[in-house]
């Protein structure tokens, strides 16, 4: 099998999946050119992957991913430099496209790192293993990562819902101004 | 809740649940774009003395300096000027005029990357202001060869935002629209034309060497056109920029030197106290402050970036509004340009 069939057999296989990675933290728009830039870099050093190529496939799609970032926050920094204040900058793409709003807002809070590796695994359905390559990061430190942030998001989502289901609190002096205007 | 509660919450939210179907007309398009490149040869093992020899070839050539053929602007660390360092804009330009003759690297053609950001007035929802912001990508023939280059803006990408907290509410209330839904403005290149200027069309190749008898024939020019400048101290400096700048600029190292020498006559130009362009990077900053019949008081800023006669950064700040921006306050940036790498190549 020449290299060209066996790039175009690994391709079919992992285009997909890639595609899905990517699509659940970039829009749409831009999500074809990232995967596309992905698949560029694993057949430029096609000879370099690994059996199991997805979770390298995975990283080397983060990589482009943070470079769309960065060229997002140099566009960023140039409108705010025309605005002269700071801006507010929009969340993650893969937190603000979560439509359960107590689980977004408990994404929100979690660190970055954090909120990846808990994504690896609950979306993308790696192994510790896998999502470990993905990051760049041994083994157990990604286990202790991933433990530790697991309890974070259950501590955050059970504190959501106790605020949400607790009665409003009632205002201990009545508003003094607060007057009937007769007729 | 515990552990297990929160990871299945957190799958059922998965946005893109299902597996997107491989054999579609884009993965196609996809494959075939990726297959067309070339592949990195596996690297050889090379001798000691090899890495040697090589090592100390590349210590000769940053050494000799000038010979490579990619530069990138970065921030790099800044030493600020010491009190009254800042150097009359005349010695800058005559500086940069003396660098623009220096021919640097290899490739027939100059790739530029960079950003164009300005203030867009919208008039739905009440009337807000947001900055768009738009990738540039030009490719030029370099040092002047004959051939036409290509400009496109916005293609790698855009974006929009509110300009104030104000403007925020109303760009909400107009449905947030995106780059695509803006209005268009009729400005081709990167900068507006603010002081509805018309352009220079002659040859710069047959402006006279004298900087004072070139100003003089090019307001000639212009005014051969039924145009004659208000100002003509602001038209050459916006004119003189315009030609020099770096996403466009087509011109041989010797009709960039003329058009610097002919900046150092202008006598109303100042430099900026600044070490740095707004981005960070050390430059000269060089200003002309002018009227406009439109947009008001405009300061003229370029950024030459330190020890070339390249323009890193322009940008036109508002002094006092106009009545095409009187919603803008004094010191907002109207528009701005930032070249982020310029690569020589032979690929056009």
């Amino acid at each position: 099998m020449s290299g060209h069939e066996q790039f175009t057999a690994m391709f079919r296989e992992h285009y997909p999946l890639v595609l899905a990675f990517v699509s659940r933290r970039i829009d749409a728009a831009r999500a074809h050119d990232v995967v596309a830039d992905t698949f560029t870099t694993a057949w430029r050093h096609f000879d370099r992957l690994p059996a199991q190529p997805l979770p390298w496939l995975y990283r080397v799609a983060r990589n482009s991913l943070a470079n769309e970032m960065r060229s997002d926050r140099r566009q960023a920094r140039v409108a705010e430099r025309i605005a002269g204040h700071r801006i507010e900058q929009t969340p993650d793409h893969a937190v603000s496209v979560v439509a359960d709003t107590g689980l977004r807002q408990a994404l929100l809070r979690l660190s970055p790192a954090d909120r990846e590796a808990l994504l690896l695994i609950g979306w993308e359905g790696l192994d510790n293993e896998a999502a470990a390559t993905v990051l760049g990061c041994s083994t157990v430190t990604f286990k202790v990562r991933v433990h530790r942030a697991r309890r974070r998001l259950a501590k955050l989502l059970t504190a959501d819902e106790t605020s949400a289901e607790a009665p409003a609190p009632l205002p201990l002096h009545a508003p003094a101004s607060r007057k009937a205007r007769s007729a | 809740m515990n552990d297990h509660d929160a990871m299945a919450r957190l799958a059922a939210a998965n946005p893109v649940p299902e597996i997107i179907a491989p054999g579609s007309s884009q993965a196609s398009f996809c494959l075939r774009g990726v297959l067309a490149q070339p592949r990195v040869e596996p690297p050889r093992r090379r001798n000691r003395a090899g890495r040697v020899v090589l090592a100390a070839a590349a210590m000769v050539l940053i050494a000799g300096g000038g010979t490579a053929a990619v530069r990138e602007m970065r921030p790099e660390r800044v030493t600020p000027p010491p009190g009254n360092a800042i150097p009359a804009p005349s010695a800058v330009f005559t500086a940069a005029a003396g660098l623009a003759g220096q021919v640097r690297g290899e490739g027939q053609f100059l790739h530029v990357t960079g950003t164009a950001g300005r203030v867009v007035h919208v008039d739905s929802a009440g009337g807000y202001d947001v900055i768009r912001v738009d990738s540039v990508q030009g490719v030029q023939p370099a040092d002047g060869r004959p051939g036409e280059g290509w400009l496109t803006i916005g293609e790698q990408g855009a974006s929009v935002r509110p300009l104030t907290a104000g403007d925020a509410a109303a760009y909400r209330r107009d449905g947030s629209p995106g780059p695509a839904r803006l209005p268009r403005e009729p400005e081709a290149g990167p900068s507006p034309d603010l002081a509805d200027d018309p352009e220079f069309d002659g040859e710069v190749g047959e402006l006279p060497d004298d900087p004072a008898t070139a100003a003089a024939a090019m307001i000639d020019r212009a005014a051969g056109d039924g145009f004659r400048p208000a100002d003509d101290q602001g038209w050459l400096f916006r004119e003189c920029t315009r030609l020099l700048d770096t996403f466009t600029n087509s011109l041989s190292g010797g009709d960039r030197a003329k058009i610097f020498r002919t900046l150092a006559g202008l006598n109303r130009v100042r430099t900026l106290d600044t070490a740095t362009d707004p981005l960070g990077r050390p430059a000269i900053g060089l200003a002309y402050t002018g009227q406009t019949r439109r947009y008001g008081l405009i300061d003229w800023q370029i950024f030459l970036r330190k020890g070339s006669d390249q323009i890193g950064f322009t940008q036109a700040v508002v002094r006092r509004p106009g009545p095409a921006n009187r919603t803008l306050t004094p010191g907002v940036v109207q528009y701005s340009t930032a070249v982020t790498h310029v690569v020589r190549s032979n690929t056009p």
